[in-house]
């Protein structure tokens, strides 16, 4: 057994530091991803980066061969999203990890060529329509449905939670095509919808951490080339997303990061010193410390996992529920050190800001990317082979 | 990056489960229970299979095998809560002394580990609730002759073991002497302890020892034996995790209630996602505090990690499994009790997660002035 990465692994991770710091993370995106509106993404600077990503082929990077990819393995591609994320860089995730490949292998050749050129190309984003007002983790349920009018569809209904619809060219929707209840999962279709299609609209969520969307399709029309998949086969593209990206949502560097400059703030300035010899910051330190350390070898054993040829589901199920909740505590331990000063906004924040946001922004990662219940389900089915519930 | 076991490894994982399975049956695991929760002839068969000697070298008998190949073997017996002091004998007394192999009392007392003759024990605590390695024993030297004097308290094993090292002081200068524990100079009690194995309560009143090593030697020894039981302890307790959960899971797939198995009720099912979650982290801070070691590497710090994971899986996964189970967890005729009376154990043996938590903190503020 060898828990170290090999010198091969480290020196990719560097290289990526090195890329992300010198290339992407330069200090103007970092002004414009400071500005609320464009924290996501979407702003004249990210797409000038897009580019860049895309022409230095780190978009395809994960990407199988066949589909025009390099056909990194998973602990690679863990890597490199582990150290976008470490970085700050808003890492296109849907493009580069989940959604990209799997439009590219599912698309029909009228449409295909040319938009993965612009999705590798960093040219174009998508985002994701699945949930609905009264369609979340039962996402069976959802009711915007597509109808078949000649060779075209015609798709009529509301999604919520679209994040970075705002700034995308594409949403990949999920539709009702069989309108028999009887039917739930197999009932669903995916689709490609161009966001200047004709009765397309998007409004802004502001949330108390992150700005998302609201998205609305009246008699939208698109050809049926836009279709993705079989009609009625829509569920195995949806939940068929890849373990290793449900990884990257809680991946070491991601989480670790609050930590790692709190410490370093701590470290830096002898006005901390005290803080420093305090036992109760100590430990709230070593408790951080040890559960990070945790979570560090837990991606990517469950990475080395899958590139082994396993489907580290139940690894990436429990990691994301571990990670996720980790994120929220560590925003607990580490405000506590720094208490009052950890709530103050604007230009007397501490870690620019990094701390107040930690908590206004963290919530969401223990429902979102599959909320933590359903995570749960699945380590006590999949992983301990308890009798499904009701 | 591999998490694969070798094929070594892998036989020893193999022939140790199948050991295990023959002898620790419950109706076998309940004798041990009069015993000291002691099973001398599966330590002698542990001893002919050369498992005892597996991480010792070849120069006493051994296997000359590394620390995580031992913790294949730890994990199997925690596993099968084997009644076996295989934690304190194999790992936190021998492996510390194995600079040492070729003087002539370690090679004989390591000698006799591997072969069963023998048992080796390290006795680091003394009467009181003290368990630092701080020690008021005195060594004294008489006629070019070392003489101990002091109390010493829960020495593992300590009433079935043949020799035994411990802490002294000489004129201040901190040693570590090597003593057998069949002598005048030597009087023993049991001490019973929660998870039922026998510790043993030494009165050294002139005990006749060698001097292994001082100042700071004595003191890297001591800090080796320290992170040997850390991580020791967390592949121990790896497989009791993986014990209780088994036990957990099977009980609530199978028992029904309301009509419906346990284990299909959200409450209940997860609860026991988190008990896996838990033991999944115990064993990754559990092997990379096995690999630090082996190769060489500070492991103080993997070595605390792992000791807080332990800590951490071993309270939350027992009461949680016992949760589950009602009234038939706590029952004696049912295999349940013997893995948490166990957990608790070990988990106090570490000294507790606060005490964990706080050496690793100090680590950590400390590592600013480094």
């Amino acid at each position: 057994m060898n828990i170290e990465l090999s010198a091969e692994q480290q020196a990719f991770s560097q290289k990526i530091r090195d890329y992300m710091s010198q290339h992407m993370m330069t200090d103007d995106f970092k002004a414009e991803l400071a500005c609320e509106e464009f924290s996501h993404g979407g702003g004249p600077i990210y797409w000038q980066k897009m580019r860049q990503l895309g022409a230095d082929g780190w978009i395809r990077y994960s990407w199988p061969e066949e589909l025009g990819g390099a056909g990194a393995d998973p602990v690679e591609q863990y890597l490199l999203v582990d150290e976008a994320k470490r970085a700050g860089f808003p890492w296109p995730a849907l493009s580069a990890n989940s959604i990209g490949p799997v439009f590219a292998k599912h698309a029909q050749p009228e449409i295909r060529d040319k938009i993965v050129g612009e999705i590798l190309g960093g040219e174009a984003y998508l985002a994701i329509g699945y949930s609905e007002p009264s369609a979340g983790s039962d996402l069976a349920s959802l009711r915007t449905r597509a109808e078949r009018d000649g060779d075209d569809w015609i798709i009529n209904g509301q999604k919520i939670w679209t994040s970075c619809a705002n700034f995308s060219q594409y949403i990949w929707l999920a539709a009702r095509t069989d309108p028999d209840p009887a039917k739930r999962h197999k009932g669903l279709t995916i689709f490609l919808v161009p966001t200047n299609s004709v009765g397309y609209s998007c409004t802004l969520i502001q949330t108390m951490g992150v700005v998302t969307t609201t998205t609305y399709y009246q008699d939208v029309r698109i050809p049926d080339c836009y279709r993705v998949g079989e009609v009625n086969g829509g569920w195995p593209l949806i939940t068929g997303q890849l373990n290793v990206e449900r990884l990257s949502l809680v991946s070491y560097g991601h989480v670790a990061k609050l930590y790692d400059e709190t410490l370093k703030l701590l470290y830096s300035d002898t006005v901390y010193r005290e803080l420093l010899a305090t036992p109760w910051v100590q430990r709230n330190l070593a408790v951080a410390k040890a559960r990070l350390s945790a979570l560090k070898l837990m991606c990517l054993k469950s990475a080395w996992k899958i590139e082994q040829g396993g489907s580290g589901m139940v690894e990436a199920s429990a990691t994301k529920v571990f990670g996720s909740e980790l994120y929220v505590e560590l925003g607990r331990l580490m405000a506590e050190i720094l208490a009052p000063l950890s709530n103050l906004r604007g230009d007397d924040a501490v870690l620019n800001g990094l701390m107040e946001r930690w908590y206004r922004k963290g919530t969401v990662h223990t429902f979102g990317g599959g909320a933590n219940e359903l995570q749960r389900s699945i380590v006590a089915t999949a992983g301990l082979g308890l009798p499904r519930g009701a | 990056m591999d998490f694969n076991l070798t094929e070594f490894q892998r036989e020893i994982l193999d022939l140790s489960d199948k050991l295990l399975s023959d002898y620790c049956t419950q109706a076998r695991l309940r004798k041990a229970e009069d015993l000291g929760y002691f099973d001398a002839e599966l330590w002698q068969q542990m001893a002919d299979a050369g498992l005892l000697g597996l991480a010792l070298p070849e120069s006493v008998g051994g296997m000359a095998q590394d620390f995580e190949t031992l913790t294949v073997l730890l994990e199997q017996l925690g596993r099968h809560v084997a009644p076996v002091p295989a934690l304190p004998v194999l790992a936190t007394a021998s492996l510390p002394l194995l600079p040492y192999a070729n003087v002539a009392c370690v090679q004989a007392a390591l000698r006799a580990v591997c072969s069963g003759e023998g048992m080796l024990t390290a006795a680091l605590a003394d009467s009181g609730f003290t368990n630092s390695s701080a020690s008021d024993t005195l060594a004294e030297n008489r006629d070019g002759k070392l003489y101990l004097y002091g109390e010493k308290s829960r020495v593992p094993a300590g009433m079935q073991a043949s020799a035994c090292w411990t802490v002294a002081q000489d004129g201040g200068d901190v040693g570590i002497y090597l003593f057998a524990c069949e002598q005048v100079g030597v009087k023993r009690r049991a001490q019973e302890t929660t998870n039922g194995q026998s510790l043993a309560h030494f009165s050294l009143d002139g005990a006749q020892a060698e001097l292994l090593v001082k100042g700071a030697d004595a003191d890297a020894m001591l800090t080796a034996a320290r992170h040997y039981q850390q991580a020791a302890t967390a592949a121990l307790a790896t497989g009791l995790c993986e014990g209780m959960l088994a036990l957990a899971s099977e009980h609530c797939s199978e028992r029904k209630q309301f009509g419906r198995p346990l284990g299909s009720f959200q409450a209940v099912a997860h609860q026991l996602a988190d008990c896996y979650i838990d033991k999944a982290c115990l064993r990754v801070a559990s092997e990379q505090a096995a690999c630090q070691l082996r190769d060489g590497i500070d492991a103080e710090e993997s070595a605390l990690v792992a000791a807080y994971w332990t800590t951490e899986a071993l309270h939350r996964i027992s009461h949680r499994s016992q949760q589950v189970h009602g009234g038939t967890g706590v029952d004696r005729d049912y295999p349940l009790f013997r893995y948490c009376l166990w957990a608790r154990q070990l988990e106090m043996d570490l000294g507790g997660q606060n005490s964990v938590l706080a050496a690793l903190g100090s680590n950590i503020a400390a590592a600013h002035a480094a």
